[in-house]
């Protein structure tokens, strides 16, 4: 084992960089700086994919023949660490990292020839229709019906949660298509159009005042048969197959420590103002702790997913990875109002200057314990698997 | 960059395990307890046949200059045994620092026995509160007055290096004038108490920055140490909550179990990847990170891993006892968390280094 770059690992970190200074405005890095939300609005992020895409890397988990970037873990570590670093704009997962290796996987040719170029292009943007209002930590006890009428499946029921769905055009869904096997033995993948008539899409302002989820009612609304994913009622393992992808797959580090510096650019500002932070040596120390969780957590990640071929599954370890770069994301954001001291008190209006995004991350980062699999969840996954209790 | 194990890395480390596995189980140990210097001389001997005893240092001196990593990976395995002899103290703190430091002629006089297992070393470093150790030449001669707190090893060491007045000195532990006191300390190891009278002494030509090396190698390899020695009690733990049997079930069946022994298997893998980091990138940002990330762990693991024994946890019949004490010591020697975490502040936070990935 050595971490020391090869020649043409050193010359691929070399093209990284070039790319990044020829393709990344201003304003995308800007756009990024600014966001509160979980993920960067489509008009940052869906510029920046449409770079990538041109250039040929904007799938890296994929297979080379279906437009996958060919990169190795290495490659893909050092891509992610660059681009954070650089102040890209966060691309939007559900797209390329979530839905497209599930329909690599599982889907038909009929859906790859449609849907993966719409992927890559950035033409489609997807939700993820998981949870309900009575099927969260128990997602298996979701009751979305779809029932089979003529070439369609006729879907009822509502699905919460769902991170822009206000955004997007398609909806990869979980749907109840047996109610009466065992709970996550009736379960299917649908591929859902959420132009179809009887999709109702209504806004859920978060607890930082943006409107990143939505609650989305599915009343009579006709899917096509030829939009299942796989089998009917294997939709469950297919739903694990993505959800790995989802907690483990992506490399956070270099997003974190992003937002680290963000906090300096902040301190600099204040520091501008007449203020002194940085003689604050309790707060510092504070800072430093955090510091030293993203060294590691970045080790972490290259050491997991490093050696990951492309489309290869990290595994339940997966979880051990979420658990660790939500409670780390949160400690950003617990720095950042600690930063502001008792002006983290005041109401978060608009969005003027970077400082004023602080207390809306830190609000909205609660989120991250809870979604893809609450905290409980992971914990009881890796008390399952790596403690084997 | 190479993210698997050498083959060497594996081999070499799992050799060790497998020899101490052999030899050295929680009941074997009882006989270095038992021993008045804490050394079972088969098991040193054994340790130098591995080659465990020449790993650090470079070929020329007879060493076996391997790896950081298969270095940490070795240490990791004695920690896993709780191994008291001083393979930390003689081999890595005052072997390296010999080897760093010393003359030609000290080190072939000295580093070569050390390695053979027939001689043991010690590094006297600091003075007991109130006291210096003091430097006097004279007809040609060096002399050591003073009396050092707390050395780990020394009890014993065959010869002792000696921190005065900002350099090395050498000393043979028989030479006249020194007095040493065996102290054991809380992981079951021995340290010592040495007062030097006038002892005649040599002086390391190159003690300075060799004391900088040795002292950041043991910080990595106790590091590495604590992981072992985290993995095995929450290994331990683990097996016990699946057979403690309370309410008609195993405890493991609780959901406040599961998470606690989740959470700890969490701070085993972020305490390794601290210190595979540190030996894989060298430097001080990530030997400050492994410091203070394996010292957090190392708590916690060890705190859950006694609460989740209950009753059996604070007796002294079982091994976990013997791993608190263990990754209690680890934690309050080598200069404690806190005070690295202050180091990272001023030396990596302040500079904005953290702003650049650790790796790349």
């Amino acid at each position: 084992m050595n971490l020391d770059l090869t020649h043409e690992d050193a010359a691929f970190r070399d093209e990284v960089r070039d790319f990044l200074t020829e393709k990344l405005t201003d304003a995308m890095r800007e756009g990024q700086a600014m966001t509160a939300g979980v993920y960067p609005e489509p008009e940052i992020s869906v510029p920046w994919h449409k770079a990538l895409a041109e250039k040929g890397w904007i799938a890296p988990l994929w297979p080379v023949e279906h437009g996958g970037s060919g990169w190795t873990g290495v490659q893909r570590f050092i891509f992610e660490t660059e681009a954070a670093l650089a102040g890209a704009p966060l691309i939007y997962p559900l797209n390329v990292r979530l839905i497209g290796p599930v329909i690599i996987a599982f889907g038909t040719e009929e859906q790859k020839v449609h849907y993966l170029p719409r992927i890559l292009s950035g033409e489609d943007y997807w939700a993820q229709g998981f949870s309900e209002p009575n099927a969260g930590s128990d997602l298996a006890s979701l009751s979305t019906r779809a029932v089979v009428d003529g070439d369609d499946y006729v879907v009822n029921g509502s699905k919460i949660w769902t991170t822009h769905a206000h955004h997007a055009n398609r909806m990869f869904t979980l749907v109840r298509t047996d109610p009466d096997a065992r709970k996550q033995e009736g379960i299917s993948m649908l591929l859902i159009d959420l132009d179809a008539p009887g999709v109702d899409i209504r806004p859920i302002i978060s607890i930082g005042g943006e409107h990143d989820v939505n609650q989305v009612f599915l009343d009579d609304v006709r899917v096509p048969r030829r939009n299942l994913i796989g089998e009917e009622n294997k939709g469950w393992s297919y739903a694990k197959y993505l959800l790995e992808f989802e907690r483990g797959a992506g490399l956070n580090a270099g997003r974190l420590r992003s937002a680290m510096k963000r906090l300096d650019r902040i301190m600099d500002l204040i520091e501008t103002r007449g203020g002194a932070p940085r003689t604050d040596t309790t707060l510092m120390t504070r800072f430093a702790e955090v510091a030293i969780d993203i060294d590691v957590f970045e080790m972490m990640e290259l050491k997991t997913l490093g050696p990951l071929a492309p489309g290869e599954n990290p595994g339940p370890v997966s979880s051990v990875l979420k658990l660790r770069n939500s409670r780390i994301k949160q400690a950003v954001t617990e720095l950042g109002i600690a930063l502001l001291g008792r002006d983290a008190a005041r109401w978060p209006e608009e969005i003027a200057g970077v400082e004023d995004v602080l207390v809306p991350d830190y609000l909205n980062a609660r989120a991250v314990t809870i979604f893809g699999g609450a905290r409980e969840v992971q914990l009881g996954i890796i008390a399952k698997t790596l403690a084997g209790l | 960059m190479q993210l698997e194990l050498s083959e060497e890395q594996a081999l070499f480390s799992a050799e060790v395990q497998r020899f101490l596995e052999r030899n050295y189980d929680f009941e074997r140990r009882r006989a270095s307890l038992a021993a008045p210097d804490g050394i079972n001389p088969a098991v040193w001997s054994g340790l130098a046949e591995l080659g465990v005893l020449a790993l650090p240092y470079p070929e020329t001196m007879g060493g076996l200059g391997t790896d950081a990593l298969t270095l940490g990976l070795v240490m990791e395995a004695c920690g896993r045994h709780l191994l008291i002899e001083p393979v930390l103290a003689s081999t890595i703190t005052a072997g390296i620092a010999l080897a760093e430091g010393g003359s030609e002629e000290q080190i072939a006089r000295w580093l070569a026995p050390a390695i053979t297992g027939e001689a043991r070393l010690a590094l006297a470093l600091e003075d007991m509160v109130g006291t210096t150790t003091r430097v006097h030449a004279g007809n040609g001669v060096v002399r050591l007055n003073g009396r050092k707190a707390f050395a780990p090893g020394a009890a014993a060491a065959h010869v002792l290096l000696v921190a005065a007045q900002d350099d090395l000195y050498l000393v043979p532990a028989d030479r006249a004038g020194i007095g040493i006191s065996p102290i054991r300390l809380l992981d079951g190891s021995q340290a010592a108490e040495i007062t030097l009278d006038d002892v005649a002494a040599e002086r390391l030509p190159h003690g300075t920055e060799a004391l900088r090396t040795a002292l950041d190698a043991t910080l990595l390899a106790a590091c590495w140490e604590a992981v072992g020695a985290m993995a095995a009690a929450h290994a331990q733990t683990m097996d016990y909550v699946r057979q403690r049997q309370q309410f008609g079930k195993p405890i493991a069946a609780f959901q406040v179990v599961q998470h606690t022994g989740a959470e700890m298997a969490v701070a085993c893998e972020e305490a390794r990847a601290a210190c595979m980091l540190a030996a894989l990138v060298p430097g001080s940002r990530t030997l400050l990170a492994a410091r203070v990330k394996v010292a957090r762990a190392a708590e916690a693991v060890a705190k859950n891993a006694v609460q989740l024994h209950g009753g059996m946890g604070v007796s002294d019949e079982l091994a976990v006892a013997s791993y608190f004490r263990k990754l209690t010591a680890f934690q309050v020697q080598y200069g404690s968390a806190e005070t690295h975490l202050a180091r990272y502040a001023a030396e990596v936070l302040a500079p904005r280094h953290h702003h650049s990935s650790a790796v790349l």
